[in-house]
């Protein structure tokens, strides 16, 4: 992830790798994971997934409960 | 030598007439009036802050648990602070960590609004998540340090020996060094970013976005940082992890950091353009950057060490520091090419070689010049920079905190402190499980087992220094 900021024009927030793929997040909190085949992001709507990743991303308040 | 000078505030009738314990009242003076000094707060500030602490604190509580990882805790919902005193001192934590443990808190006192705030850095996600949690956690925790730790010490010691690096903290230990790599990348000391983020949401956006030409530059930066730190502190305090942390844990550990890393380079590349545009000293400019950048390098690192068990030498996908390095590297060059070069001033040539987005080689390819490696660089010697830093950012004084200025051990014996002695703390089952958790992530036989793993496999060498404690205040 380090170094890329968009794909394809698509302003990316960042990257997590899960169970060996890498999944990327724009500034919409959408989930894209990269097609290296064919250069491009593919929209991820399994909504499992989405918020599996997305909880992944959450920081957990310990102190503030 | 003597402590630090400062206003002191006396807010005993206000506590009083709250209800709070007399045992209590020192400390709470003390914090306010710390922060006053500390973050350059007005009266009418201090008196803001003291409204919010009587709005949102109601009960002080001592746990009485030593096994208890926990140093402290602030329920917003009960408005309760909770001290692990017996816990602190089974860990054999020092009184300024305690002190800091209790300012912490204090500083999270009435943030529950935050994400309500449209300046501020904590959102509402998808799904209600917030976003910008850990990176909150990182401002709290260096603001209590500085309210607490003597500066001067802690430079000398841990984390903190080398200037460049962060201070030592007590909570949070793994992920403070972020918050430095966010305020070198802005250009500002730790001290004025932290005064600036103790004054609000509005006022640090304010302040912060200034540093860019375009102010959505520094929101795009901010939701990036947080991205970043919220994924790391996902992974680092997983309620949910069943066992020590994996190969992919450390590989995205490696990534963020050093994404991190790339979006402070890219920062601190916009923002001093942004000073080129606005006028710099040329030495003044290039002595400043080249400590920040050096600064910048050296809490990466740390970052990496702290967080992962890789050496710096094997990290081959960390970005490379081109970008940055080599405009100054081309600044420096026209800078002393400048009378070769004849007529154009300083701006002139800062102009021409277009910081926005230059390709330096190109520009200095018209004038016969070529770019230099790093290493070729026109050296700046930084020592008188680094001493003025020292100096300025973390003081020649300190916070005396041999002062009688109230301590959660004095507040133990106070009747009127209520204690959870051995009942149950009513924290959620996700927070108990993290708490559980905690113990077991990053211990040194977790890294050693995973080490042995990965060295069994050839992947990489040993180099582990990682802090079996200090997970959090």
């Amino acid at each position: 992830m380090a170094g890329k900021n968009e794909i394809n024009g698509v302003p990316l927030l960042g990257s997590i790798e899960f169970e060996g793929s890498i999944y990327y997040l724009d500034i919409e909190e959408n989930i894209y994971l990269y097609d290296k085949e064919n250069f491009k992001l593919i929209l991820i709507k399994d909504e499992g997934l989405i918020n599996t990743i997305l909880d992944m991303l959450e920081a957990k308040p310990l102190d503030i409960v | 030598m003597a402590g630090r000078k400062y206003k002191k505030y006396n807010f005993n009738s206000d506590f009083e007439a709250h209800g709070y314990p007399e045992s209590s009242w020192p400390l709470l003076n003390e914090y306010l009036s710390r922060s006053a000094a500390e973050f350059g707060l007005s009266d009418k500030e201090v008196r803001a802050k003291l409204d919010t602490m009587l709005q949102n604190l109601d009960t002080i509580e001592i746990d009485d648990r030593p096994d208890s990882s926990l140093n402290a805790t602030y329920n917003p919902a009960e408005k309760k602070i909770t001290l692990n005193y017996a816990g602190m001192s089974a860990r054999n934590e020092s009184y300024v960590a305690h002190l800091c443990a209790m300012f912490h808190e204090l500083g999270h006192v009435g943030e529950d609004l935050l994400a309500e705030d449209p300046n501020s850095f904590i959102k509402v996600g998808k799904n209600g998540r917030l976003k910008g949690v850990s990176f909150n956690e990182i401002l709290t925790e260096m603001k209590a340090a500085r309210l607490t730790m003597n500066m001067r010490l802690s430079a000398d010691m841990g984390p903190g020996s080398d200037p460049k690096c962060m201070m030592r903290h007590v909570g949070y230990n793994d992920l403070i060094f972020a918050g430095t790599m966010v305020h070198t990348a802005l250009g500002v000391s730790e001290k004025e970013f932290l005064s600036a983020a103790e004054k609000g949401p509005e006022h640090f956006r304010e302040v912060m976005s200034k540093k860019f030409s375009d102010p959505k530059a520094f929101d795009t930066f901010m939701a990036r940082v947080t991205f970043i730190t919220d994924t790391m502190h996902s992974i680092k305090y997983n309620p949910n992890r069943k066992g020590q942390l994996t190969q992919t844990d450390y590989r995205n550990i490696t990534n963020l950091t050093a994404s991190l890393y790339h979006e402070c380079l890219t920062a601190m590349d916009a923002r001093m353009a942004t000073e080129v545009q606005q006028g710099v000293d040329p030495k003044t400019f290039s002595e400043k950057s080249r400590y920040e950048m050096e600064r910048l390098a050296a809490n990466y690192e740390h970052g990496l060490r702290t967080n992962t068990p890789y050496t710096i030498d094997q990290l081959n996908d960390v970005p490379a520091l081109a970008p940055t390095q080599e405009k100054l590297a081309a600044l420096e060059v026209a800078t002393s090419m400048r009378k070769k070069l004849g007529k154009k001033t300083f701006e002139q040539l800062v102009a021409e070689l277009n910081l926005e987005d230059v390709n330096c080689e190109e520009v200095l390819s018209k004038y016969g010049l070529t770019l230099p490696s790093i290493a070729d660089a026109p050296s700046v010697d930084t020592s008188e920079y680094k001493k003025e830093f020292l100096e300025e950012d973390y003081g020649t004084e300190y916070w005396d905190n041999k002062d009688p200025i109230g301590s959660i051990k004095e507040m133990e014996t106070d009747d009127r402190i209520s204690h959870v002695g051995t009942k149950e703390i009513p924290f959620s089952p996700r927070v108990n499980a993290t708490m559980d958790k905690l113990n077991e992530v990053n211990t040194l036989d977790e890294v050693a087992s995973y080490d042995s793993g990965m060295a069994a496999q050839g992947e990489v060498e040993v180099e582990v220094k990682v802090k079996s404690d200090d997970k959090e205040i």
